[in-house]
């Protein structure tokens, strides 16, 4: 696993932070990832699989990406990870030193230290617990005030705006890449197409991307936004045309370089 | 084109203002990550005593020092101009000199504000009753103010520059920071000290005046206090010298 020890921030709705500004501009592109979405409804199978499906299609990524920030683990046996969409990042992050990740965790209640790590969420009814992701560059917990904790959607919102300050200000493109999600995730989905911004939708991964994905009117209307399926050649295709990752030509030459 | 025409990256000078009790804007320090290279490098000092072919002259030194340029220069960040409303070239005209002609660098300023803001002519800005404006051939400038009321002296900025230095070499990977002092007063003493104290190449240009010569004549002499070795003096006559030294240090990529 990862060597890297991340660092994290505490900030409070609206505010700035140059630091995590400066330090996503120290990826190797001009390019920003938001890795949306869940894993609702997933088979055993897709779990299994989509971690190698994301890591195959962005071999080779030197840009920023970010992501929810949390890890998912069992309640009875600590050691067992619940695979979810945050874990995604980490993996590709192993394989693209030249990348840069960056957590957004809203702090939707108090935080406890335990051994396991820094518990951000936890309930009765779930047979796991959420921590801090170990593996990842930097981690910001965003919150209203610290007496006062934020709601979900603040993940989204703290990413758009960190994404619209990347793009009008370092000159960096952007892509959200939707994988299945709930109804945050299409709250996610409606703001990015709103302000014009790139979108790819991965078709099969379940719930509102497939929902979007299939709504052609939806499509007709929002031409920001692509389809790709599930599978890691085609997201790969796609990543190239939004300039997430160099033509396959020339990225051959420099890996031979 | 005239001296008022707006010559930044896209035709656009964006002003973003910043509380001094404020910390510094991520969104002007992202300004600054647009330079192809990662170094930045702050020009200071001023003009007083040198006539119109000094300036000139002193325009082109710059511009021959730091052919092939990628990186983030920035200073003083406002313009002046003569009665006629002409360019009457300053320092913090270097910036947008230099960018000009090497289109991969980025040219910013800070300037802080010491007098109410008002609009002249046709809605044009100026920073107070001399008609002193925001320089329009840097992409960015960092207006610093003491509150919507309050009025800061023409070192408020410096704390911010200086700032934003030390987060781009510590946070955004720039792997160089300096300064180069021409002419000027208290306020470029105040500079160099700030650049040699944190390490960084410092550089004073002898020959073009007060304290740039001050400083040049005090440390041949021996008689300036500094532990550091990284103060150097550099004769006007020679921007070939200048520009060696920002190669040697990693300012320029040597061709």
């Amino acid at each position: 696993m990862s060597h890297i020890i991340p660092s994290l921030f505490v900030k409070n709705q609206g505010d700035q932070s140059v630091k995590i500004a400066l330090k996503l501009t120290t990826a190797r592109n001009r390019v920003v990832v938001r890795l949306t979405g869940g894993c609702g409804y997933m088979s055993a199978e897709d779990a299994r699989d989509f971690l190698s499906l994301f890591e195959n299609a962005f071999s080779g990524f030197a840009g920023a990406m970010l992501f929810g920030g949390t890890r998912m683990i069992d309640k009875q046996n600590a050691s067992q990870i619940v695979p979810g969409i945050t874990e995604i990042p980490s993996h590709i992050r192993e394989a693209c030193p030249n990348m840069v990740s960056l957590g957004v965790v809203p702090r939707t209640a108090d935080i406890n230290i335990t051994e396991h790590g820094l518990v951000v969420s936890e309930s009765d009814e779930d047979a796991y617990r959420t921590i801090i992701h170990p593996n990842q560059d930097m981690c910001l917990l965003v919150q209203v005030s610290p007496d006062q904790p934020a709601i979900w959607d603040a993940e989204f919102e703290e990413c758009l705006q960190i994404t619209k300050d990347l793009r009008d200000f370092a000159e960096f493109k952007s892509l959200l890449v939707v994988y299945n999600g709930g109804g945050v995730t299409e709250r996610e989905i409606l703001a990015t197409t709103k302000r014009g911004w790139p979108v790819l939708l991965i078709r099969g991964s379940g719930r509102k991307a497939d929902e979007y994905a299939s709504n052609s009117e939806f499509l007709k209307t929002h031409p920001n936004v692509r389809v790709a399926e599930k599978n890691s050649d085609n997201i790969r295709q796609h990543l190239i045309s939004f300039g997430m990752l160099p033509p396959e030509k020339l990225r051959l030459v420099k890996s031979r370089a | 084109m005239s001296a008022k025409t707006v010559t930044g990256q896209n035709g656009k000078t964006v002003l973003i203002i910043q509380d001094k009790k404020e910390q510094l804007p991520a969104t002007f320090a992202l300004m600054a990550t647009r330079a192809a290279r990662k170094v930045c490098i702050r020009i200071s000092g001023g003009c007083k005593g040198m006539n119109t072919d000094d300036k000139k002259a002193m325009l082109e030194f710059f511009q021959i020092a730091f052919e092939g340029f990628e990186g983030m220069i920035w200073s003083g960040g406002t313009r002046q101009f003569d009665k006629d409303g002409n360019l009457d070239p300053m320092v913090t005209d270097v910036p947008g000199v230099v960018a000009a002609s090497n289109p991969n660098c980025v040219a910013l300023g800070s300037t802080p504000r010491t007098d109410v803001l008002r609009l002249v002519e046709e809605s044009r800005l100026v920073l107070d009753d001399y008609g002193t404006a925001p320089n329009p051939s840097v992409n960015a400038i960092l207006l610093v103010q003491d509150g919507a009321d309050g009025k800061l002296g023409w070192d408020g900025d410096l704390d911010a520059a200086f700032g934003l230095m030390d987060q781009l070499a510590q946070y955004g990977g720039f792997h160089r920071a300096g300064v180069i002092a021409w002419n000027g007063g208290d306020i470029t003493h105040d500079e160099v000290m700030r650049s040699v104290k944190r390490g960084w190449p410092t550089y004073v240009i002898k020959g073009s005046g007060r304290a740039a010569d001050k400083i040049a004549a005090e440390l041949e002499a021996g008689t300036l206090k500094v532990s550091e070795n990284n103060l150097f003096v550099v004769d006007k006559s020679d921007p070939i010298g200048l520009r060696q030294m920002l190669i040697s240090f990693g300012f320029i990529q040597s061709n």
